[in-house]
């Protein structure tokens, strides 16, 4: 063992000097900035406190390869505490160096392995078991937010519409139409309504899923913009739709009378009536 | 310090609410937001004949541009605009060239003049493509072209032309009483002369319309100019375009809100007035006043459909000549001596004139042919049915393979207003024409 | 020699030098422990204080490990609870905890119509002229992507059922936090009356409000 003396102990605190261990002094304070300076001055190492201290003959001991190793050699070895420094640091009862650094290492090795397995341990359970915040469910529908009533013209049965203003009160013809697929109110039947002579002028066309449960209610003229029969044929539609708001009818059957040859639109009573030009006529809508 | 920092990050974990941060947000698809705030924009200062405002958005570099902007603005603002809007519905986008340009088509504008009307909110309107460009961090606009007959295929500026006066020529605009625009171009100094003779034919036209179907106005553009007079809606190309023609009057239809054309009823009509054929002629104005009036006056009451459906030329033609006779011995007598002249010729085969040929080689004898079928409804009937008679027949397409007096449908029309038969009329109408009207 | 250059000490004597020290340290045996290298023997201190170090070096260990996994362990969890997105596969990020089924459930339940397409949900509904368009993208059975146009609805309608649709779907990746589910209601109303095209970054996300017509309005919502 003697015969292989190295330079330093692994904390770097002692050297061999070939027969006995000596400790590493700190470099004294750089009397500029307070701060070890050990190769930019060096008048330092002229010291007399710090008598130049020649190197071990390192290159035959130090682990090949290791340039680090030689490095802290020649760092430290320029300020080398004057010989007979008593007492290693650490502690008051000298004991052998390697065996109590060998201790801190250990502790400081266990803590950096127990730190990051614990750190990775830790974070991998914390990321797996945890979930962001957020449960399966859905926030509550504000009352304006769209829902299926929304779609139906309020207070609008079919028998109002077909019974009591087609049939009863004009002897209008009304039939079921099968073609639904292209309506753009996606109703699931249709009836269409026309006078009885057959003149093919006029029409009433009906959009619903069931009894109560009205989509459009239209009327179509080609007899003119401007002429009586177009203005009163959507005049009493507007009447019919507001059959269960007694107090709207008269104002909604003199909108629709002025505006039927217009595209422009109104509600009344949760309905939207919207006049149309080609082909003229008026939509009943139900208002959003 | 692991479990602190955790511990305590999770204990402040509350305050993590994030904040909004918005900002305007410009993308492919904003490119006609752009264009729809500077229509919007030259929209409201054409309407509040703010000059500056009109020509703000437009590229100061182009001189060009902005010299004819300025020109139109004045032209439009001598007007009584109704609406000013522009569509951008149809309006398709493409970028076109490297340097940015923008390209939008067709922008319809709604120019509606207070002497317009439509049913509803149907409006006469201009198509043209506009060109933007981002320049300096705003949108500005490079380039305006007005859809015309020669343009309009090859921009696919799909809509109604841009070829009325104010955009190609100075005008001056004079408005007579309440409902009568005279416009002049900067071959008319003498507009004033025409405002007396205007209002009082437009009186006696309105006269005899009564309360039928009509239009709040009247505008009647002046020229000396015969290069305007084809130029002026696009006359010069039309089928029945002569050059020695005394005046015309264009129809015009309006678009719906969505700038789609709305082809069952006339939005407006305009009146061009050659006063250089006049000077050539030697005729009257007034007589050529009141001959475009009357098409004015009815045109919205005519029955259009949007094709080629549209009433007997004779008809309107006629009634309109027919007109001319009313008050004026002279005039009368002129037309009796040209149907007079054509039977002799042998041009009169017991109907009235096809509307296809109509504007042919007889045009003259045809126009006084058609103004026959009055004559002798006033004298059958009095001045109220021959007009009856017209209105009514002007809610009627002609056939293209039978004389409208044929029709069943003319039939209706002469027992309900003339009490009579149409063959009954028709054989009546034969001996007053070759009797010489 | 003035200075120690730092690189290999060549201009340096290969033999021992004068002046060396003398011996070792006093209370220092140089024979009892040499340096700790590779194949040698080291002798530590005594058999009890051997152990007892061995506990020592233990107990620091498992107190350390012990307090690092807490630590990371509530670091993790903090994490992945204030995640505003979560990992849906596909490299996209969701919203979190809401199953795209759950969504288009509660939707059908409003009545409206939801078809699923590939890797997508298209919910609509009519309501007279006005249509209500809807596009969900998901992965993983959760949503990274909303997307919604609103056609033919006009200023007044859009105030009203069309501010209420939109801001339904944005707040639902802070659906529990009402405080920004307001502020997210205020900012959208306050960009329909402005009448702007406009982006926001809210968290994790990207909301964009578009007016491409008069009357038609596009909202999107995404991971940033």
């Amino acid at each position: 063992m003697a015969a292989r003396p190295g330079p330093y102990s692994p904390d770097g605190r002692f050297w061999w000097d070939g027969t006995a261990w000596q400790p590493v002094q700190p470099p004294p304070p750089d009397p500029a900035t307070g701060q070890p300076h050990p190769q930019s001055h060096p008048q330092q190492q002229q010291q007399p406190a710090a008598p130049y201290q020649p190197p071990p003959p390192q290159p035959q001991y130090g682990p090949p390869g290791q340039p680090g190793f030689q490095r802290q050699g020649f760092q430290q070895h320029g300020f080398q505490a004057p010989p007979g420094y008593p007492v290693p640091p650490g502690g008051g009862t000298p004991r052998p160096p390697r065996s109590r650094s060998g201790f801190v290492l250990l502790t400081i090795g266990t803590a950096i392995a127990a730190l990051v397995l614990g750190g990775i341990i830790g974070g991998v359970v914390g990321l797996t078991t945890t979930k962001p915040k957020g449960e399966n469910v859905v926030p509550a529908f504000a009352e304006k937010f769209p829902d299926a009533d929304a779609q139906y013209l309020p207070g609008v049965t079919l028998s109002m519409i077909v019974d009591d203003w087609m049939k009863t009160a004009n002897k209008w013809k009304c039939t079921k139409d099968p073609n639904v697929e292209d309506l753009y109110s996606r109703a699931k039947a249709q009836i269409k309504c026309e006078p009885p002579d057959d003149r093919g002028d006029m029409y009433v066309d009906i959009e619903y899923d069931a009894d109560d449960k009205i989509k459009v209610v239209e009327a179509s003229c080609w007899l003119g913009v401007h002429t009586k029969a177009c203005k009163s044929l959507a005049a009493t539609m507007a009447d019919a739709v507001l059959a269960a708001q007694p107090k709207l009818r008269k104002q909604a059957q003199k909108w629709a009378e002025q505006n039927s040859g217009s595209e422009r639109a109104t509600t009344i009573g949760g309905i939207r009536f919207e006049g149309n030009l080609d082909p003229n006529g008026m939509q009943a809508l139900p208002a959003i | 310090m692991l479990l602190a920092g955790g511990l305590l990050v999770t204990g402040c974990s509350d305050s993590r609410r994030p904040t909004i941060q918005s900002e305007d947000y410009d993308s492919y698809g904003s490119n006609k937001k752009h264009l729809r705030e500077i229509l919007e924009r030259r929209a409201k200062a054409l309407m509040d004949k703010d000059e500056k405002g009109y020509l703000a958005d437009l590229d100061q570099a182009n001189t060009k541009l902005v010299q004819r902007e300025k020109f139109i603005f004045d032209n439009l603002r001598q007007f009584d605009l109704a609406e000013i809007r522009f569509i951008t519905d149809r309006a398709t986008e493409r970028s076109e060239g490297e340097g940015g340009d923008i390209q939008f088509r067709p922008v319809i504008r709604i120019t509606k003049l207070t002497a317009d009307a439509g049913p509803g909110d149907v409006a006469p309107a201009e198509t043209f493509l506009y060109t933007l460009r981002e320049k300096s961090g705003r949108f500005v606009v490079t380039d305006i072209i007005g859809a015309t007959r020669k343009n309009y295929k090859k921009l696919h500026l799909d809509g109604p032309l841009a070829y009325a006066p104010w955009n190609t020529d100075k005008l001056h605009v004079v408005k007579v009483g309440k409902k009568v625009w005279l416009v002049g171009d900067e071959s008319v100094t003498d507009l004033d002369r025409y405002a007396a003779v205007t209002e009082k034919e437009l009186r006696l036209v309105e006269g005899m319309w009564g309360d039928r179907l009509s239009y709040p106005g009247h505008v009647l553009f002046f020229t000396r100019d015969l290069a305007n007079v084809k130029q002026w809606f696009d006359f010069g190309a039309a089928e029945n375009f002569l050059p020695d023609i005394l005046g015309f009057q264009a129809r015009e239809l309006g678009v719906q809100k969505n700038g789609m054309v709305y082809g069952n009823e006339y939005a407006a009509s305009r009146v061009v007035v050659n006063l250089r054929g006049h000077q050539a002629f030697g005729s009257d104005p007034a007589l050529t006043i009141r001959h475009e009036l009357t098409h004015a006056v009815t045109a919205r009451a005519t029955l259009t459909i949007g094709g080629d459906y549209n009433p007997p030329t004779w008809a309107i033609e006629g009634f309109a000549r027919y007109t001319e006779t009313i008050g004026n011995t002279a005039s009368a007598a002129r037309i009796r001596s040209a149907v007079a002249a054509g039977v002799r010729a042998g041009r009169f085969r017991g109907v009235t004139p096809a509307s296809k040929t109509f504007y042919g080689r007889d045009i003259d004898f045809n126009y006084c042919l058609g103004s026959t079928v009055f004559s002798l409804a006033e004298r059958l009937k009095g001045r109220d049915a021959a007009v009856e008679l017209y209105a009514r027949i002007i809610n009627h397409p002609d056939s293209l393979d039978m004389p409208f007096m044929r029709l069943p449908v003319f039939d209706g029309i002469s027992r309900d207003v003339l009490g009579m038969s149409s063959a009954s009329f028709r054989s009546r109408w034969n001996g007053f024409v070759r009797n010489g009207g | 020699m003035s200075m120690t250059p730092p690189g290999p000490p060549t201009g340096q004597p290969e033999g021992p030098p004068p002046g060396r020290p003398s011996g070792p340290p006093p209370g220092q045996a140089p024979s009892a422990a040499g340096p700790s290298l590779p194949g040698t023997t080291p002798d530590p201190a005594p058999g009890g204080g051997r152990s007892r170090r061995g506990l020592v070096v233990l107990l620091v260990g498992l107190v350390v490990f012990l307090a690092a996994g807490g630590g990371a362990y509530a670091l993790a969890r903090n994490y992945r609870a204030n995640q505003m997105t979560q990992d849906c596969g596909s490299s996209h990020a969701c919203i979190p905890g809401l199953k795209v089924a759950t969504l288009t459930e509660a939707l059908k339940d409003r009545g409206h119509r939801c078809v699923e397409e590939t890797s997508s949900w298209h919910c609509d509904m009519v309501i007279g002229r006005v249509y209500f368009d809807l596009w969900l993208q998901s992965s993983g059975g959760y949503v990274y992507s909303i997307s919604i146009r609103l056609h033919r609805m006009d200023d007044k309608a859009l105030a009203g059922t069309g501010l209420s649709y939109l801001s339904w779907f944005g707040a639902l990746p802070f659906r529990d936090d009402p405080v920004l589910t307001k502020e997210i209601k205020g900012w959208i109303a306050q960009q329909i009356e402005n009448d702007k095209d406009t982006k926001a970054t809210i968290g994790d996300y990207e909301y964009v409000l578009q007016r491409p017509e008069a009357e038609s309005v596009e909202f999107s919502i995404q991971e940033k």
